[in-house]
């Protein structure tokens, strides 16, 4: 674990001959630090080894899984853990620096439409072309983030906004005809079994929770927070945030790239009209991650896997209900849990105040 | 030695000069009180200093070196620190993390919140702080740069007088320690028992500036307060 966020231990010496540090002369306060009992930001040795055994435990039954499922159930599966590598992938940059990108539709239509146009027009082995789907929507997000991350609050998010329907149109446009199929869209041959991409899907997973708990628990991901605390602070506090800010939305663009490309796979059609549905691909990510809580690591998993659940259940039972299930879902966050799951626990000391988690 | 110097330094916010002409110095190793009446230009003088606004017009020299085109990170880092007239400080991250965020000198950030008598609340998030302990954090926040200048904006108003002496005892040590600080404040009674000098402002010009006593009873300044 990095240790980047531990506080001193107890047996620290004092300050006293640190460069210029104050001295430890100056008076100190009344009360000892050791007559208070103040939990560490560190979790316990116990408590570490008990959250990678069900870490453990949790990804022994995704490997599991597909031994027991149908088509159907295994279409579900992959739904699952598809939004929850798109709401992950929208917590690493809007998470933790406050920054609402509401045009992550956009990402992932790019990376879809990168996968579709590099398998069938470049012949591209489907893995290549997923990596490229990354790197094309990484590239994209590195350009316009020049431009639109000068720019704040709903004004962002409107920008944002307007590149996915840019996009969109883009897509549909006929001199992009001979690539992306126009309006009329186009379809994909992976050769993948649903089984392979239930696979593929799950490393993809795998891989965003582990690059977000590294950010989580780095001076980077710490001074990301403080973006979205208070960005003028921060850059009176010598925190070059423009530069923390695009490494966070290409990093960010990079894994919706390849969350975008494996949905591709999955679905083996796209059409501009199908694919860039902000109401579908963008609020559904954005409410997931919010329920569980932004700026964590494990609360957009969590909030993705119990909604995608929940929506599943109800859609099985009433047709078109389920329509109504994130509306509710969003007013219910915004007035009593709005700072999602796993921080409202974390206020309450239910869970230990760690930044890993 | 002038630590900070301003060379003619001006800004206008459409119709209005917020800042005309200024020019003054700070010394090094004193306590120097910026004071004047609301809407002299005081904060926009800080937000000028720090990089957060551009001066039209002018110069700014700190420890002889032109600042006036850096970002705040950059002014930050050279040892130029600042805090906001509402403390500014990380609400949902813990009293050691506000510290972290800067530099991760753990000795010094113990030494720093041992001083400010927070050690013993360093796990807390910063919001579940009070007031007075907020702007406390701010300011042992802000050493966390190891600055050479730090410009206070207001450290002591509006708290409670115990509150207010701890910070204010807080800030003539690290000053006996080696920092020097420009301070905004309203309260001319803190100013005469803590400054070295004063500058007084009005309209977004220096109207005087001295020792204490020589400013407190100047005419200008006077006026400034109470017309007439």
């Amino acid at each position: 674990m990095a240790a980047t966020t531990e506080g001193p231990r107890n047996g620290d010496e004092r300050g006293g001959g640190h460069g210029r540090a104050p001295s430890t002369s100056v008076p100190t306060p009344t009360v000892a630090a050791s007559e208070v009992a103040v939990p560490r930001r560190v979790a316990r040795p116990w408590a570490r080894a008990l959250g990678a055994l069900g870490l453990g435990l949790v990804l022994l039954i995704a490997l599991a899984l597909p031994r027991f499922a149908t088509d159907y159930h295994l279409a579900f599966l992959f739904m699952v853990l598809f939004w929850t590598a798109a709401a992950q992938s929208w917590n690493l940059f809007s998470g933790f620096t406050g920054y609402v990108n509401f045009g992550f539709v956009g990402f992932l239509g790019l990376g879809a439409y990168a996968m579709a146009v590099l398998v069938e027009r470049a012949g591209f082995h489907w893995l290549l072309a997923l990596l490229g789907a990354g790197g094309v929507t990484a590239l994209f997000a590195g350009l316009i983030g020049l431009a639109v991350l000068r720019v704040r609050g709903a004004y962002f998010a409107i920008a944002m906004l307007g590149l996915a329907e840019g996009l969109r149109v883009f897509m549909a446009l006929d001199w992009v005809e001979p690539l992306t199929g126009g309006g009329v869209g186009l379809s994909l041959t992976t050769g993948l079994t649903l089984k392979q991409q239930y696979y593929a899907m799950l490393a993809v997973v795998v891989l965003i929770a582990g690059v977000t708990y590294k950010i989580a628990t780095s001076r980077f991901g710490l001074r990301l927070l403080t973006i979205r605390e208070d960005e003028l602070a921060a850059s009176v506090m010598g925190i070059p945030t423009t530069a923390y800010k695009w490494v966070a939305f290409v990093v960010s663009a990079f894994f919706s790239g390849l969350t975008g490309g494996l949905y591709a796979a999955f679905t083996t059609f796209l059409a501009p009209g199908t694919v860039f549905v902000t109401a579908y691909y963008t609020l559904t990510p954005i409410v997931m991650a919010a329920f569980g809580g932004l700026g964590t690591v494990t609360g957009p998993i969590l909030g993705a896997l119990s909604l995608a659940t929940l929506a599943e259940l109800i859609w099985a039972r009433f047709l078109f209900f389920h329509l109504l299930i994130f509306g509710v879902v969003l007013v219910f966050i915004v007035l009593f849990l709005p700072q999602g799951v796993i921080p409202w626990l974390q206020e309450r000391r239910w869970l230990p105040r760690v930044r890993g988690l | 030695m002038a630590i900070l110097e301003l060379l003619e330094v001006s800004k206008r916010f459409g119709g209005l000069q917020a800042v005309n002409r200024c020019s003054f110095a700070v010394e090094e190793r004193t306590i120097t009180g910026l004071i004047g009446p609301n809407g002299a230009g005081k904060s926009t003088l800080f937000n000028l200093i720090s990089g957060v606004l551009r001066p039209d017009r002018g110069r700014i020299l700190f420890q002889g070196e032109e600042i006036q085109g850096l970002k705040p990170h950059q002014i930050a880092r050279r040892g130029l620190g600042r805090t906001f007239q509402l403390s500014r400080i990380f609400p949902k991250l813990t009293l050691w993390e506000n510290l972290m965020v800067v530099t991760e000198d753990a000795p010094r950030a113990r030494a720093l919140l041992e001083l400010a008598g927070l050690w013993p609340l360093r796990d807390h998030y910063a919001y579940e702080l009070s007031f007075g302990q907020q702007k406390l954090l701010d300011l042992i926040r802000v050493m966390m740069l190891e600055p050479r200048l730090v410009l206070l904006d207001e450290p002591a108003a509006g708290i409670n007088p115990t509150m207010r002496n701890r910070i204010l005892e807080v800030i003539q040590l690290l000053n006996a320690q080696g920092t020097t600080f420009l301070i905004i404040e309203h309260d001319m009674d803190v100013i005469m028992e803590h400054c070295h000098w004063v500058i007084a402002l009005n309209f977004g010009e220096v109207i005087a500036q001295g020792p204490p006593e020589a400013v407190r009873t100047d005419e200008e300044v006077l006026r400034a307060y109470f017309g007439g």
